[in-house]
């Protein structure tokens, strides 16, 4: 197990620097940088390329990259030029927000999804199977953008039940119990596009999961020696099928910090997501570079977990 | 649930069985007549019998069809603005009175041309976007899996790189490099193309070599080489077309995935830029709260449409898809 760990950690590094590689040449193509964008007239020519070369801009980029990369190493990646402080802790600010929101979202994902993919597989070619897969292909075709518009023009303009948009009502400094309502009400609408928009993909994966399992020789056996349909489908078949979905959950477990960009800026929802928009539209390069390797790592380690869970729930899996 | 399946099998399988023996002279006709049919003309058959898919399939003809034919008719272009006539509600008769099928915008252009131009692009970013990825994935994929060893291990690398990254992210950042490079507004749908078309290539390479890796060891492949056919055609003469089937499953859903790329960075004024018009910039108008608010049919159907497009070429994909797999056979 120490050395699977450790090989498939080392298997990353090179990922990421591959990763680090087209990030940083990309951002370091963008004509303009942090000196230009925030030059103030008076300043003479001098003065600017003064500034460059203190933050070491006018260096040839392989060179930025290296002593980049020596930094990132220590988990330093730069000071955000908007916020004024370590890129790191702007992460570390806004992440929270953006996994609250993603893990009620995911997990109201999962309520919906599991059972629905569960009888569509049991009840293959039936109305009910017909139906669920209506409603996952309507997930997966609706636009997160386009949804949470929807939604906010329904609910929030129209019937005026829900607020527009952000975390919380601004100057209304509410406290104790009604701090959290006034939260939770502003949660609604994002939790609800995220989670509809991703259970159908996710319903899905269960339905084939569900379906694999059961055309297997085993849940014939157990037909056979008399058990009862809830026996064989809940107890023998949904064990098994439930392995590659533990594995998926593995996998999106810590993508939730990674916020979701476009929901996040439809309802202006100070996360992750919202802040990489803004630093990538304000072109603070050191923000969005540190957001993409924060995005790529975790993204990493969610294929790690999904291995080491995929082989924890199976045992015919060993971790070689 | 148990009580009801029981006797619903038994009638199966007795009701199976009966006809079976009664029309045994016809059904064994029948049997030598499918015998010669392709694998092609299964597919077909079993996809024409999927309703959702035969929907899917019919609406995006429908689509496609008024998207690319319908400017002609339409008595507007995409930029004539009628400056009497703006922000018209659907269904009226302007001052200067022309008729407005989905009402006029905020320089008197109708809604509903622009919205078919924006068709035309948000298809043909699709289209081209897949070509993109299925000239990369098909090459790279038929390479990696036909040579194995270090042309493998490398082109593999560079998939698990761009498997690993996180695509939007990138997405956002190219277009805006895009931006700031100050790119025209009407090649930038080309840019677009090509930038999705690039960031979606790995997942097919990575199937492809995989279904390339376990054919080439078949007894077919083992007449070719005795045969002394070349390499290259080996790999995209015998090998890739076992595969086109999941290629073509992957290309469908591909366009639908291509569509939402494209729309939402339209939508964050990422992509295609105004004047040209694409859903996704349609969309746009909701930026004016104003215009959120009170005049949807600036912004709703172009979302609408982004939607039943991606939607019936999702149905479509999945029967495709559906429809090849052998293991489907009832």
């Amino acid at each position: 197990m120490a050395k699977f760990l450790v090989r498939r950690l080392l298997q990353m590094i090179p990922l990421l620097l591959g990763i680090s590689i087209i990030v940083f040449f990309l951002t370091a193509m963008m004509p303009g940088d942090a000196v230009d964008a925030k030059v103030n007239p008076n300043m003479t020519q001098e003065q600017i390329l003064h500034l460059k070369e203190m933050y070491g801009l006018t260096d040839p980029i392989p060179v930025r990259y290296v002593k980049w990369l020596v930094n990132a190493v220590q988990l330093d990646f730069g000071d955000s030029l908007t916020y004024l402080k370590p890129v790191t802790s702007v992460i570390n600010d806004y992440m929270w927000n953006s996994f609250i929101l993603s893990l009620i979202a995911f997990i109201l994902q999962l309520v919906i999804a599991i059972p629905i993919g569960i009888v569509s597989a049991t009840r293959q070619y039936s109305a009910v199977d017909t139906a669920g897969t209506v409603f996952a292909l309507l997930g997966i075709s609706l636009p997160s953008f386009f949804l949470g518009l929807l939604f906010q023009k329904i609910f929030a303009i129209d019937l005026q039940w829900l607020p527009l948009s952000g975390m919380s009502t601004a100057g209304a400094n509410y406290t104790g119990f009604a701090h959290y309502w006034d939260v939770f009400l502003h949660l609604l609408m994002p939790i609800l596009v995220l989670s509809l928009v991703s259970a159908g993909a996710m319903m899905r994966y269960v339905r084939t999961a569900m379906l694999e399992v059961i055309h297997q020789d085993y849940i014939r056996t157990a037909r056979a020696k008399g058990l009862s349909e809830k026996v064989v489908i809940y107890k023998h078949a949904l064990r098994n099928a439930m392995i590659p979905v533990i594995t998926y959950i593995g996998f999106s477990l810590p993508t939730l910090f990674s916020g979701a960009m476009i929901t996040e800026k439809v309802f202006g929802f100070p996360g992750i997501g919202k802040v990489a928009y803004d630093a990538i539209i304000k072109r603070d390069y050191p923000l969005y570079i540190g957001f993409t390797m924060f995005v790529a790592v975790l993204t990493l380690l969610g294929n790690l977990l999904a291995d080491i869970l995929y082989a924890a729930a199976d045992p015919r899996i060993k971790m070689e | 649930m148990n009580n009801e399946k029981q006797p619903k099998l038994a009638t199966g399988a007795a009701g199976a069985e009966m006809p079976g023996r009664a029309d045994r002279g016809r059904k064994k006709r029948k049997e030598k007549k499918t015998v010669v049919e392709s694998p092609w003309a299964v597919a077909f058959k079993r996809l024409r019998k999927n309703k959702l898919a035969m929907i899917g399939l019919i609406a995006l003809v429908v689509i496609t069809i008024v998207c690319v034919f319908g400017p002609l008719f339409s008595p507007y272009g995409l930029n004539e603005n009628n400056l009497t006539d703006r922000y018209l509600s659907p269904f009226s008769t302007g001052r200067s009175g022309n008729f407005y099928l989905l009402g006029t915008d905020s320089t008197g252009r109708d809604v509903f041309t622009r919205l078919l131009y924006g068709g035309q692009i948000s298809l043909l970013v699709g289209l081209v976007a897949v070509i993109i990825q299925l000239f990369i994935g098909i090459i790279l994929g038929g390479l990696a899996g036909y040579y194995g060893g270090w042309v493998d291990s490398i082109i593999m690398r560079i998939v698990d790189i761009f498997l690993a990254i996180p695509t939007f992210p990138i997405l956002i950042l190219l277009s805006a490099l895009m931006s700031d490079m100050g790119i025209p507004a009407e090649y930038r749908i080309y840019v677009v193309m090509f930038i999705i078309g690039i960031l979606s290539w790995a997942q097919l390479t990575r199937f492809i070599r995989g279904e390339i890796l376990s054919l080439r060891e078949q007894e077919f492949m083992m007449a070719t080489e005795a045969l002394g056919i070349r390499d290259r055609s080996r790999i995209f003469r015998h090998l890739i077309p076992n595969v086109i089937p999941q290629i073509i499953v992957n290309a469908t859903l591909g366009i639908g995935s291509a569509i939402l790329f494209e729309s939402t960075l339209s939508f964050l004024g990422l992509g295609v830029t105004p004047p040209m018009a694409t859903w996704g910039t349609m969309v746009q108008a909701v930026n004016d709260s104003f215009d959120f608010a009170n005049r949807p049919w600036l912004w709703l159907p172009a979302g609408l449409m982004i939607f039943i497009t991606v939607l019936a070429i999702n149905l479509l994909g999945d029967g495709l898809r559906d429809a090849f797999d052998p293991k489907m056979k009832k």
